[in-house]
């Protein structure tokens, strides 16, 4: 009897430690295809210039970005210039297509969902010392095929949930929900065209929004950036 | 040896090739989505309503019959589904103590009416709905109430009644000391008896309070209460149990409803089936009772009304929601059901959530939709945003646009037009009466004439013209048993090559009791063409008057033996099929002289005998192809029988898949494409694009993955397809013609550009429209504009290209293109490019912007459609027809085109002017100063505001230059259905001359 309470202790503590296991290979695995956490952890600040394509019409964007100091992207629509500045304090936005002609401060809400973009390295390398938690939520089908499903909840009590193609280990789709005003908005984004850069590391060149796609075109590590731009003054 | 190789190398032959065709999967088609036509109207059974406050907002979760789980976060001003891709049948929801994101979902309907549907286990949810954990209790079919432990989250207990229609060890009280990793049963009676409730004392958690309950349902009769129905109490949680019987009815007991009032936790009520049933009321913890009051407004159907909840503040304030809404003021002693006011709760009440920091704001789930009311019940307003409805078949007609009818479970009959201007509304679905609804079904030649039908074959005809309406039941004739009529009738209308004796065209409308009925003259008159159909069986017939139930329940859900499908041959009206719902499959080749039972072939296929037949599809390919849907799980067993014969109903072959699961309802086959087929089930809807060799669930049509598909329908003319669910209402998915071109087409292909229709050049009606505070919920009106649709075998990173060309070979539009994987789909709004617009100034939602955005519209004509995908290119021409009919006469678009173009061009000129100017003041500004430049760049300066708008200042537009006039114009033109008059163009006239003045100073100032 004592012997078969054992096995059935062990049983239970292996599918535990599985299920934890589970959730740092996925995560190891990840982070080795796009390049090791030791190349990453080198990027201190990226620079980003691509386009949106939207109903066929391409606006142009350059991000520019200081490791967890601030974040600015910059695009252009038809004459009007469109803002969006993040810092770990504050963030302001400027979209004259949504009514806004100048930077404007945005609410605590939005820039709560923002913060964790001030992680120009991937969220996943070196998640623990970022403050995050994961949990390894299974298997779970997404346009027919098997993704490893996992959830992340930044320090900043931001939550998204990654599909992990199961066997390039890249990261297919992510998704995540804004809250604002108390309401959650749910949204989705999946991530195309792994290229890999100079340094070895490898980053998504497009993201699929549904309605919107984001394509970068070059992407630069490390360069200046003038601290300047993020004052939304 | 050789023979070996041979062998092998064949077969490796067949897996190379076997691998070239890509594994399918519905996600391939996800294009061919569905819209969701809901609607909100009547919305549907709700069996569960929990919320908590997150965020200051109040959070609700809505447990349906038939479709799913609904969250709001803003007190029930809107919904929005969250269990879409598990068991929709849902019979209990609990929040964990303290959150408004953990919730436990157990699947299955509790209330055992003949209709309810079947659960798949325990859920649970830890981030609000986004993601679910299935935890197990798979089998229990039916779930009733979850209690967690106020003082230990990690404490909860599931009471399951467990199946219905059969015997089984998957039933009474679980818990769990895990938050739902591990389950125990602490209690459990026998095979036949379930647990139908449970509460947990609220400051002595050790208390638990349970009842078990014994029932049965079959075809035929059904059984609540016997020996094993019980009142118990734990006061260790659940470790030991006392029956409680002080002051309790005496005899077999029912079912037995608990609650502990909130604030007075000595006390606790309960309602008990029992012969005189009553509510009791216990003011020590359960030990002794005192029967309070058995006013019938509380005791009546107690297998179907199980809420008992008393205000979590008043200990006086009861409430009994139930057929109607009941409420008392002096702890259960006396109530009243008075509503004031016009909006009463549609009746029959399954779930009350009261708000605890507002306690007189009550949430009221019904058989129709959820109520709220900001006066403890007294008044009500609906919430109309809960597209629920329980449908249980669908019929279309031939109007344009054609419109869909249907029935719904406790919701009567209605119809709506497939599309409207600005989507389908609450308000554009129109009651044709009934009670429960069925079949609706138009008049096969004329349309304004419908039947339609109550339970029990409560039929009438409503002529649609007059609005009156007129009962046509076939009455009982000499010589004939008593008619029994299915709670479900068939009402089936079909065309027919007879004609009156005044010499005009008849149409046949059939329905069936145990014989068929047959009426040429819209139901005035019938003709009995057929013997009893049934096994006539007397033991298997309704047995509800004479029912060892302690409570009766005679609603005709019970009638049995009874006719339950009909289907005419569309060009045979001598050929019908019959299907009985005791597993008779009955056939005649001489309009109903003789009639063959054919039901012996399905032992042979697996088929249990006794299955209801549900569904009877003619093959429109091939005269001996038969397929029937069978119905098996009022005997408990809840496998998919759809067959498929193809020697005139002789022998039956039963399709096999893994992936088909729910008892099956419906099947219909592609009269276009033999090899595709749709089957509904309990638990699905799935697609064949093999003829039934492998099926696919649909999981990426917008349908809910194991939604309850009751209906399916192919429109003739626009090859739409229409889903009748019952949970979620309606679905269409438009124009199946590309899932046939891609069927026919050879998928091991990288890339195929399917042909495209000839489009004639349509709009849909832009007025008039519902008023938009009454929409509730809208579906979506129909897309009209040319499609093309081309297959990618792998999906593509880069962007796909789309050029069109004209007749004359001139590049007219630009249009990106997905990459999935499988069909992509993009549609074309008959625009060509639109021009570029001049630049400066803030121009952000005026009409210079829009400029920017619409192209005009283009001539009818040829176009040559170029779709290129990576190294792969291919083409297509689509033929653009005028429609003379709805004023876009050649003519007409030929002339709106030219007018666009005339404007379209004065856009450009400007940009290019625009741009020189810039260009211009830009090199002037670099050069060294002096007074000629100076009074170059001022002149040139003032120039461009004459053209540009560079003041605003507020959010509207504050003044109006060259480029707004002719933006403003332009925008006219290109939103046009029709071209300007002669009077108008000349409008154009004055913007050309202005623009030649403009160009003469232009060139002065350089």
């Amino acid at each position: 009897m004592k012997k078969v309470l054992l096995s059935i202790f062990v049983l239970v503590a292996s599918v535990i430690s599985l299920s934890a296991q589970t959730a740092e290979e996925v995560i190891n695995k990840y982070v080795t295809a796009i390049g090791g956490a030791d190349k990453w952890s080198k990027i201190q600040s990226l620079k980003v210039e691509g386009q949106i394509e939207v109903q066929g019409i391409a606006i142009p964007f350059t991000m520019q970005a200081v490791h967890m100091k601030g974040m600015r992207v910059d695009a252009e629509f038809q004459g009007s210039k469109i803002i969006d500045i993040v810092t770990p304090t504050k963030g302001w936005s400027q979209n004259p297509l949504m009514g806004k002609t100048s930077l404007e401060a945005i609410t605590e809400d939005e820039l709560k969902t923002k913060l964790d973009e001030l992680d120009v390295q991937d969220e996943f390398v070196n998640y623990k010392e970022k403050g995050s938690t994961v949990e390894y939520l299974g298997k779970e089908e997404e346009e027919g095929t098997s993704y490893h499903k996992l959830k992340l909840v930044s320090k900043n009590g931001n939550e998204k949930v990654y599909f992990f193609d199961l066997t390039t280990g890249l990261i297919y789709k992510e998704e995540s929900t804004v809250k604002q005003q108390g309401q959650e908005i749910k949204q989705a984004v999946k991530y195309l065209d792994y290229q890999t850069l100079e340094n070895g590391i490898k980053m998504a060149f497009k993201s699929d929004m549904g309605m919107m796609m984001m394509v970068t075109k070059k992407v630069t590590i490390n360069p200046t950036v003038d601290a300047a731009i993020f004052s939304g003054n | 040896m050789r023979v070996l190789l041979v062998a092998l190398i064949s077969g490796i032959g067949m897996l190379l090739h076997a691998q070239n065709v890509p594994s399918f999967n519905t996600a391939q088609f996800q294009v061919m989505g569905a819209r969701a036509l809901g609607p909100s109207t009547m919305s549907g059974r709700i069996t569960a309503i929990e919320g908590a406050y997150a965020d200051a907002q109040l959070n609700l979760y809505v447990g349906t019959a038939g479709g799913g789980i609904w969250k709001s976060q803003n007190g029930g001003q809107s919904f929005a589904p969250i269990f879409d891709k598990y068991n929709q049948s849902i019979g209990a929801l609990a929040l964990e103590p303290g959150s408004a994101r953990v919730v436990y979902a157990g699947t299955g309907e509790s209330n055992m009416r003949n209709s309810v549907s079947i659960g798949a286990g325990l859920y649970k949810t830890t981030d609000g709905g986004s993601n679910w954990q299935k935890l197990g209790l798979d089998s229990t079919e039916h779930i009733s109430k979850i209690a967690i432990d106020p003082t230990d989250k990690k404490v909860v207990y599931v009471a399951a009644p467990g199946p219905l229609f059969k015997s089984s060890t998957h039933r009474g009280l679980y818990k769990s000391t895990d938050a739902g990793k591990t389950w125990e049963k602490i209690l459990y009676i026998n095979e036949n008896t379930g647990c139908a409730d449970i509460a947990v004392h609220p400051t002595n958690p050790k208390i638990v309070f349970a009842s078990t309950w014994e029932f049965r349902r079959k075809a035929f009769s059904f059984v609540s209460g016997g020996s094993g129905s019980a009142f118990y109490k734990s006061v260790d949680g659940g470790k030991t149990w006392n029956k409680l019987t002080k002051g309790l009815p005496e005899g077999n007991l029912g079912r037995i409803v608990v609650t502990i009032n909130p604030s007075k936790p000595s006390q606790v009520l309960a309602l008990v089936e029992a012969k005189e049933s009553a509510l009791y009321q216990s003011n020590d913890e359960g030990e002794t009772w005192t029967k309070l009051t058995s006013a019938t407004g509380l005791t009546a159907r107690p297998f179907y009304f199980s809420t008992l909840v008393v205000d979590p503040k008043d200990p006086k304030r009861v409430y009994r929601p139930a057929y109607d809404f009941n409420y008392s003021n002096d702890g259960g002693a006396t109530f009243a059901n008075t509503v004031i006011g016009g909006v009463a709760p549609h009746a029959d009440h399954h779930a009350l959530w009261i708000n605890p920091s507002n306690t007189d704001m009550l949430f009221l789930g019904t058989d129709g939709g959820v109520y709220l009311s900001y006066n403890k019940g007294v008044t009500w307003q609906f919430l109309n945003n809960l597209p629920v409805p329980q449908f249980y078949h669908v019929s279309i007609d031939n109007q344009s646009p054609y419109n869909i009818y249907g029935g719904l479970q406790d919701n009567n009959n209605w119809m709506a037009p497939n599309t409207a201007p600005g989507g389908v509304a609450a308000t554009d679905w129109k009651a044709l009466g009934g009670g429960d609804g069925f079949w609706v079904q138009p008049d096969a030649i004329d349309e304004k004439i419908i039947y339609a039908e109550s339970q029990g074959g409560d039929m009438y005809r409503i002529n649609l013209r007059t609005g009156l309406s007129a009962g046509i039941k076939p009455k009982k004739q000499t010589g004939e048993d008593d008619h029994r009529w299915n709670w479900n009738t068939p009402i089936v209308t079909a065309k027919s090559n007879t004609k009156s004796a005044t010499g005009k065209s008849q149409s046949n409308l059939y329905v069936g009791a145990q014989y068929l009925f047959r009426s040429r003259d819209n139901g005035r008159n019938w003709e009995r063409i057929s013997p009893d159909l049934t096994t006539n069986n007397k033991s298997i017939q309704n047995k509800a008057e004479t029912s060892e139930s302690v409570t009766g329940d005679n609603t005709s859900a019970e009638n049995h033996c009874t006719i339950f499908t009909i289907v005419q041959h569309p060009n045979n009206e001598n050929i019908i099929w019959v299907g009985t719902d005791d597993g008779n499959l009955m056939f005649t080749n001489n309009g109903g002289k003789t009639w063959t039972n054919k039901s012996n072939a399905f032992a042979k296929a697996g088929v249990p005998a006794n299955a209801w037949i549900s569904s009877i599809e003619l093959s429109s390919h091939n005269a001996n192809r038969i397929f029937v849907t069978l119905d098996h799980h009022m005997y408990g067993d809840n496998t998919t029988y759809a067959l498929v014969s193809n020697d005139g109903g002789n022998s039956f072959t039963k399709f096999e898949s893994e992936e088909l699961t729910g008892f099956a309802h419906i099947i219909r086959e592609d009269p276009k494409t033999p090899e595709l087929l749709f089957l509904g089930t309990e638990s699905g809807f799935f697609i064949s694009l093999n003829a039934g060799k492998t099926w696919m669930r649909s999981k990426y049509q917008n349908l809910p993955w194991y939604s309850l598909v009751r209906d399916i329908k192919i429109h003739p003319s626009t090859n739409d397809l229409i889903i009748a669910t019952h949970g979620r209402g309606i679905y269409i998915i438009d124009d199946i013609q590309p899932l046939r071109e891609m069927v026919k087409s050879d998928l091991s292909k990288p890339f195929l550009f399917y042909p495209i229709q000839p489009f004639k050049y349509e709009y849909g009606a832009q007025y008039p429209q519902a008023a938009s505070n009454l929409v509730g919920y809208a579906g979506a009106s129909k897309s009209l504009a040319p499609t093309f649709y081309y297959y990618l075998k792998e999906r593509s990173n880069d962007v796909v290209k789309i050029d069109i060309y004209n007749a004359a070979n001139q590049k007219i539009k630009d249009l990106n293109g997905t990459g999935l994987k499988g069909l992509n789909k993009v549609f074309w709004t008959l625009t060509s490019n639109p021009p570029r617009v001049a630049k400066g100034g803030f121009v952000a939602q005026s009409s210079i912007q829009y400029a920017g955005f619409y192209g005009p519209k283009v001539p009818a004509g040829k176009y040559r459609i170029v779709v290129k995908a990576g190294k792969d290119s291919s083409e297509q021409i689509l033929t653009v027809l005028p429609n003379p009919a709805a004023g876009l006469s050649e003519m007409a678009l030929q002339k709106l085109h030219q007018q666009s173009m005339r404007v379209f061009l004065l856009q450009e000129q400007l940009a290019d002017m625009v741009d020189t100017i810039d260009v211009k003041l830009a090199a002037w500004n670099k050069m060294p100063n002096s007074d000629e430049i100076t009074q170059k760049i001022k002149a040139m300066d003032s120039f461009k505001r004459e053209l540009l708008e560079l003041n605003r200042k507020s959010i509207f537009f504050d003044e109006t230059k060259f480029r707004k006039k002719i933006s403003d114009f332009y925008l006219d033109l290109v939103t046009a259905l029709e071209p300007l008059s002669e009077g108008q163009e000349k409008g154009i006239n004055v913007l050309e001359a202005e623009m030649k003045g403009f160009k003469t100073r232009f060139k002065q100032l350089l």
